[in-house]
């Protein structure tokens, strides 16, 4: 079935055209096996012929195409390879994006991921598809606060880039961006939360988690307390990297109660990364949406898949056992659709749940780039 | 998941027993999980029982020669070089639950620490430390000065045992019964076991001996527990991270109490004199053994290893050689259990190297990507000094002269305690010579890294003296 015979363009119009449909129209609620097995596998030939790195990485490990008959005997790439290594299927030089991995802290270094415009193109159909299924089912266009850069104030980071998408598309005609260059308009959101409050209308504010941490402590210290109108939703993701006074998970969704009267249910984390294309949410809008009962967890999408393995050995751990996420994503044509993290988590029917970044590791994350205007701001006061 | 039979992870005689509570923690390994009960001090209580251990340590203690100390340090030694001794049975069985340590890779570090405790040795420690062992027992002549002289040591020492190897346990604890103070040992929470299997053993020989001799762990170094021991106590003595260190000697008011083991890396050196094809193989064996005992955890375990370059077998040969050794020790002493921290820290190095190696201009080869391969040697040309992740990994970096490695030892003063050195005989004195001033506190051959004498000036200093205080009787007229 390879196109073994086809130049390398006509195997990624052939495969983008494949995937963008697949992500476009899968059903969110089948994770069958048998066409996501059949794309990735066409994938890994063609990212095998094209990414040289990735090619002798394989090889390594003594895996070939030929060989390899389902999706998880493909092997994933490390996060550190992208510093080391021009993880991509096309020339860098004709890359139309490069967006850097780490938010790096003190000496870590950064990778970069480089993306030609219709690669980029299938992580957009990905993040809009992902966006209207877990974040907007009820379809309801809202306004989106955004606690994030915008692809100007930070043009490497893909989730700058991957956030403008999502605003533009799915967002009301009021959304608008409260992070500026000096630094988070704390203040001049408290204005539009008290309006739409008052005027009864839902509202969507979405950020780092650290970013919202700091906005609580804000809001504590000027007693401003919201009482936001039903089907308001926050999105927050990436953690705290030590910018923030940590909360577990249960103390992040009791605050977001307290100061902004966001439910639990209305209050989903993301997992992104640089690396992939495809983000994982919270399953429990979703279900309480369409009323379904089940725990929460972060959910597979037919095009993107996660198996929780061992280290040593990278077999899959049973269910409810700690090991390493290793993501498979159809969106990330134009690198390498099998990404090995360092991220800690557990299998969870079918999903799974993020437990932290293995300590020791450097702290990393797109959202540094806000933190660091934050910290720059408070060197200049 | 298996429940084993809790085991004894303390060491408290019945007379101080009401001072302490019981806890558990637990370890697990390949499915089975191993409770290990510990003592913990109750705040209420640690003044009356630094006041009880003074008071057991004059009764009896104090009295007890250093003559028969010894013998009964050598007479253990002795024990434990049994392979069918009771207690080293016992940690064979469970130190691969409590550390990351395979059995067999305990059985080997027994065999290396107890021979090192051996009667001689510590009478070569005695008499080259105080010159008349006998100063510990009554006031002696002193030799150049008209008067007598006598050394007394301290009459409650604490010492923090660090995670690193397990067996400096019976180190620290047999250079403190040396000094005849009482002791009180707090385990890490990695490792809790082996420091009370030692103390039993002491017991097992000479019951009076262990009478003050308290192992038991509290939660944190900053516990209520902590503060208090730590201020009623003559000497405090810590190994650790550099956190720990910090945060205990912040606890102890006078800093002149806390004797402190910060973490420092071993560095080996390979001199193109000593990279002839003869010798090579015995070389590369010698490197392997101090890159795998003890898995990397000790910090006398070298990092990085210096190849010059222009000798009969080139740099790259020598990492090649030094990965077949390392493969051949693997089956031998296999690793033992491993975090899942430590493991991402060295997938993240090879993943790193590994496709570093494939820009061609980084010149970068590495050896040990197979799957099963549990160590990892870089032929690195970038010689940078720098601390690696463990777990057998060793950066083998080609260098113009050994004199430029010693340089950088030297700008990272004082990372380095220990410096393995292969070079011809005649390149030894001036290589030492530089070294001396570098930071480095121990010099030896490759092969004995991992392997120091109980002579050893541990950072720089004796391991006696610095507990002793001294009491002159000037006869002048």
């Amino acid at each position: 079935m390879a196109r073994l015979t086809e130049g390398k363009e006509e195997r990624e119009y052939w495969l983008d055209n494949m995937i963008r449909q697949f992500i476009s129209t899968a059903d969110c609620d089948d994770l069958d096996d048998t066409i996501f097995n059949r794309i990735a596998l066409e994938l890994f030939t063609y990212q095998f012929d094209y990414c040289p790195p990735y090619q002798a990485y394989c090889r390594s490990l003594q895996v070939q195409p030929s060989e390899v008959k389902h999706w998880s005997q493909i092997p994933p790439v490390p996060t550190e390879a992208f510093k080391e290594a021009i993880i991509a299927t096309c020339d860098p030089a004709d890359a139309n994006f490069v967006f850097a991995t780490s938010g790096t802290s003190a000496g870590a270094r950064s990778g970069f991921v480089y993306r030609d415009s219709s690669a980029l193109e299938l992580c957009r159909v990905a993040w809009l598809r992902c966006y209207w299924e877990y974040m907007a089912p009820d379809r309801i266009r809202l306004p989106l606060f955004s606690l994030a850069p915008t692809p100007q104030q930070a043009p490497q980071a893909s989730i700058a880039h991957c956030l403008a998408a999502i605003t533009e598309e799915c967002g009301g005609p009021e959304s608008d961006n409260f992070l500026t260059e000096e630094g988070l308009a704390f203040e001049r959101l408290m204005v539009v939360l008290k309006d739409a409050e008052a005027e009864g209308k839902p509202v969507e504010i979405y950020g780092a988690t650290f970013s919202f941490v700091h906005f609580f402590d804000w809001c504590d210290q000027h007693g401003c307390r919201f009482q936001l109108s039903q089907a308001s939703r926050i999105a927050h993701g990436s953690g705290y990297k030590g910018r923030a006074r940590e909360l577990t998970p249960a103390e992040f969704l009791e605050r977001s109660v307290e100061v902004l009267s966001i439910p639990p249910e209305y209050n989903v984390n993301v997992l992104g990364m640089t690396e992939l294309g495809s983000q994982f949410y919270d399953n429990m809008l979703r279900n309480a949406v369409s009323a379904r009962k089940a725990p929460r967890y972060k959910a597979m999408q037919p095009w993107a898949r996660t198996r929780v393995v061992d280290p040593e050995t990278w077999d899959t751990v049973p269910e409810g056992e700690v090991g390493v996420l290793v993501h498979y994503d159809l969106s990330l044509r134009g690198n390498v659709l099998a990404v090995q993290t360092e991220d800690v988590g557990v299998a969870i029917e079918d999903g799974f749940e993020i437990l932290g970044r293995a300590t020791g590791a450097e702290a990393r994350g797109c959202n540094l780039t806000v933190e660091r205007w934050i910290d720059s701001n408070l060197l200049e006061e | 998941m298996i429940l084993l039979k809790p085991v004894t992870g303390h060491f408290v005689g019945t007379e101080f027993a009401w001072a302490f509570d019981r806890s558990y923690l637990r370890f697990e390994s390949n499915g089975n999980a191993l409770p290990v009960q510990v003592a913990i001090p109750q705040p209420g209580k640690v003044d009356a029982l630094v006041s009880e251990l003074r008071s057991v340590r004059e009764r009896q203690l104090a009295h007890i020669p250093i003559s028969r100390i010894v013998k009964v340090i050598g007479e253990v030694a002795k024990r434990w070089l049994k392979p069918d001794y009771h207690l080293r049975q016992f940690s064979e069985r469970a130190l691969p639950f409590t550390t990351r340590l395979s059995s067999p890779m305990v059985s080997t570090l027994i065999d290396g620490m107890f021979e090192a405790l051996m009667e001689d040795s510590v009478w070569h420690l005695l008499v080259e430390e105080l010159g008349d062992p006998l100063v510990l027992d009554s006031f002696r002549p002193r030799p150049s000065a008209h008067g007598l002289t006598r050394a007394y040591g301290p009459e409650v020492l604490v010492n923090i045992f660090g995670g690193g190897n397990p067996l400096l346990a019976a180190l620290d604890i047999s250079c403190a019964l040396l000094t005849k103070t009482a002791f009180v040992g707090r385990v890490s929470s990695q490792e809790p076991l082996f420091a009370s299997v030692f103390a039993q053993s002491i017991a097992e020989v000479d019951e009076e001996l262990a009478a003050a001799l308290i192992i038991c762990w509290w939660p944190r170094e900053t516990d209520q527990v902590s503060f208090k021991l730590l201020k009623r106590a003559d000497y405090v003595i810590v190994s650790g991270t550099d956190a720990t260190v910090r945060a205990i000697s912040s606890v102890v008011p006078d800093r002149q109490r806390v004797i402190s083991h910060d973490p420092r890396i071993g560095v080996a050196l390979v001199g193109r004199g000593a990279l002839d094809q003869d010798q090579v193989a015995d070389l590369a064996q010698r490197a392997a053994a101090d890159v795998s005992l003890a898995d990397q955890l000790t910090c006398l375990s070298p990092q990085v290893l210096y190849v010059e370059k222009g000798g009969e077998v080139s740099p790259v040969m020598f990492a090649e050689r030094l990965a077949g050794e390392l493969l051949r020790l693997q089956s031998m002493l296999p690793r033992g259990r491993v975090p899942l921290e430590a493991i991402l820290s060295f997938n993240r190095t090879k993943a790193r190297y590994q496709f570093r190696q494939y820009d061609s201009a980084s010149e970068v080869t590495v050896f040990g990507l197979e799957k099963t391969a549990e160590w990892l040697v870089v032929y690195d040309p970038q010689p940078v000094l720098m601390p690696g992740p463990g777990l057998r990994t060793i950066r083998v970096c080609p260098i113009e002269s050994l004199e430029v490695a010693v340089d950088m030892i030297r700008e990272h003063k004082p990372l380095v305690s220990t410096v393995g050195l292969a070079v011809e005989s005649e390149r030894l004195a001036s290589l030492t010579e530089q070294l001396g001033s570098s930071g480095a506190t121990r010099i030896c051959r490759i092969g004995r890294m991992l392997k120091p004498p109980l002579t050893w000036h541990a950072d720089g200093s004796f391991r006696l003296s610095p507990i002793l205080k001294w009491i002159d009787l000037e006869l002048s007229q």
